[in-house]
């Protein structure tokens, strides 16, 4: 041996030396990250998403809009049922990639599935928070009541099924199953229903309590709901 | 962890595991394709967890084909006298001769560079293991070199 033994990296270095791989810089080429901005990566989600959402959140405003004008009472509770489903919209678009098969697309574009959920949640969010933001003062004008009762109406029955719905599609029977989000918007919905049309005492009480302490309630189940949201991040290989 | 180098140890990797250049790359490929899957560019790039994909990967591709003890076809090493071939041709000889737990902890540490702690962690093993192994396979690969020079 003309070199010393000892040269151990030396020696293995030349006998571990591997061919040149015929691929390797195409690939890395594609590899290379693509700078994007938070708000591109936004406009970049927001186009993903269908147009039947947007279509409902319009629907939503424009029923409130159109009630609230021929001051028709029965708007607030249409409202408060409507909610959960668009509480169920937003899960269901939130987990899409899965059922349509668009992991393998969405992981060809080099972000992460994390980043891409969390966007659509974001997106998604800034779209209920409008619709929120639109019909509680028009139905707060409309039919008096004061902004924040009428809003923490309609958005607690919002975040109730927004909570449940994540928790639940993240259970294995979730990811099976595709119509656990409409079904527990439509539970939550056909219990507003029933709980107004039962006794029109409790839902005077029901106010009461939503103007003492309608905002901590909403903030408890906001919190439920980001909570359910981090979690559902956390677990998006399974979710997504 | 830069892209370049981490994709070279990665193939690196694979290929000695393999011994197939084509297969190395489509194993490196995917286990870059599932790391930014699940991480994004958002997240440097983690050489324990590439390792642990693209090891997993190397053994569903071992099962199905079953490869030699080490690869027939290696890259030339420029510069390299008669005398360093031979040299190199002897340590390939010895390393075949090893099992493969101690040629894939060789390259880990000695051409792959990597830590005994990242090492650890792939493996499943203490640090203080992976010393010991270390040192274990090094005597080995010693006495192979000295009996086939």
């Amino acid at each position: 041996m003309k070199r010393k033994k000892d040269d151990l990296d030396t020696l293995l270095r030349e006998a571990f030396a591997a061919p040149e791989p015929a691929g390797r810089e195409a690939f890395l080429k594609t590899l290379r990250p693509r700078e994007v901005s938070t708000m591109q990566m936004l406009r970049q989600q927001a186009a993903y998403i269908r147009v039947p959402v947007w279509l409902f959140a319009a629907l939503t405003v424009g029923l409130t809009i159109a009630g609230a004008s021929v001051h028709l009472e029965e708007t607030v509770r249409l409202m408060v049922m409507l909610m959960p489903f668009t509480a169920a919209v937003c899960v269901l678009e939130t987990k899409r990639s899965e059922r349509f098969g668009m992991s393998e697309l969405e992981m060809a574009t080099r972000y992460s599935l994390r980043s891409v959920i969390l966007s659509r949640m974001i997106v998604l969010g800034i779209l209920s928070a409008l619709v929120l933001c639109i019909c509680a003062p028009v139905l707060a004008a409309a039919f008096g009541g004061g902004v924040l009762p009428v809003g923490t109406r309609i958005l607690i029955p919002y975040l109730v099924t927004m909570s449940a719905s994540l928790a639940v599609e993240r259970s294995p029977l979730g990811r099976k199953n595709g119509l656990l989000s409409p079904g527990i918007a439509l539970v939550v919905a056909s219990l507003s229903f029933l709980f107004g049309s039962y006794n029109p005492l409790l839902v005077l009480r029901y106010l009461e309590v939503l103007r003492s302490f309608g905002l901590p309630i909403a903030a408890f189940f906001l919190l439920l709901t980001v909570y359910e949201q981090w979690k559902t991040i956390k677990s998006v290989e399974a979710f997504a | 962890m830069d892209l370049e180098l981490a994709y070279d140890r990665i193939y690196r990797y694979a290929y000695f595991r393999l011994g197939e250049r084509a297969a190395a790359e489509d194993i490196t490929q995917e286990a870059f394709l599932r790391f930014l899957g699940k991480y994004g560019q958002l997240r440097e790039y983690d050489m324990r967890i590439l390792y642990t994909i693209a090891r997993n990967l190397c053994i569903d591709e071992y099962r199905r084909i079953k490869p030699e003890a080490l690869p027939e076809e290696t890259a030339e090493v420029p510069g390299l006298s008669v005398d360093g071939q031979e040299e190199r041709i002897l340590v390939r000889d010895a390393l075949s001769k090893l099992p493969a737990e101690e040629r894939e902890l060789l390259l880990l540490r000695y051409v792959n560079d990597e830590s005994p702690g990242t090492i650890g962690k792939l493996l499943k093993l203490s640090r203080f293991a992976v010393y010991r192994r270390l040192k274990t396979a090094e005597e080995h690969l010693r006495k192979e070199m000295e009996a086939e020079g």
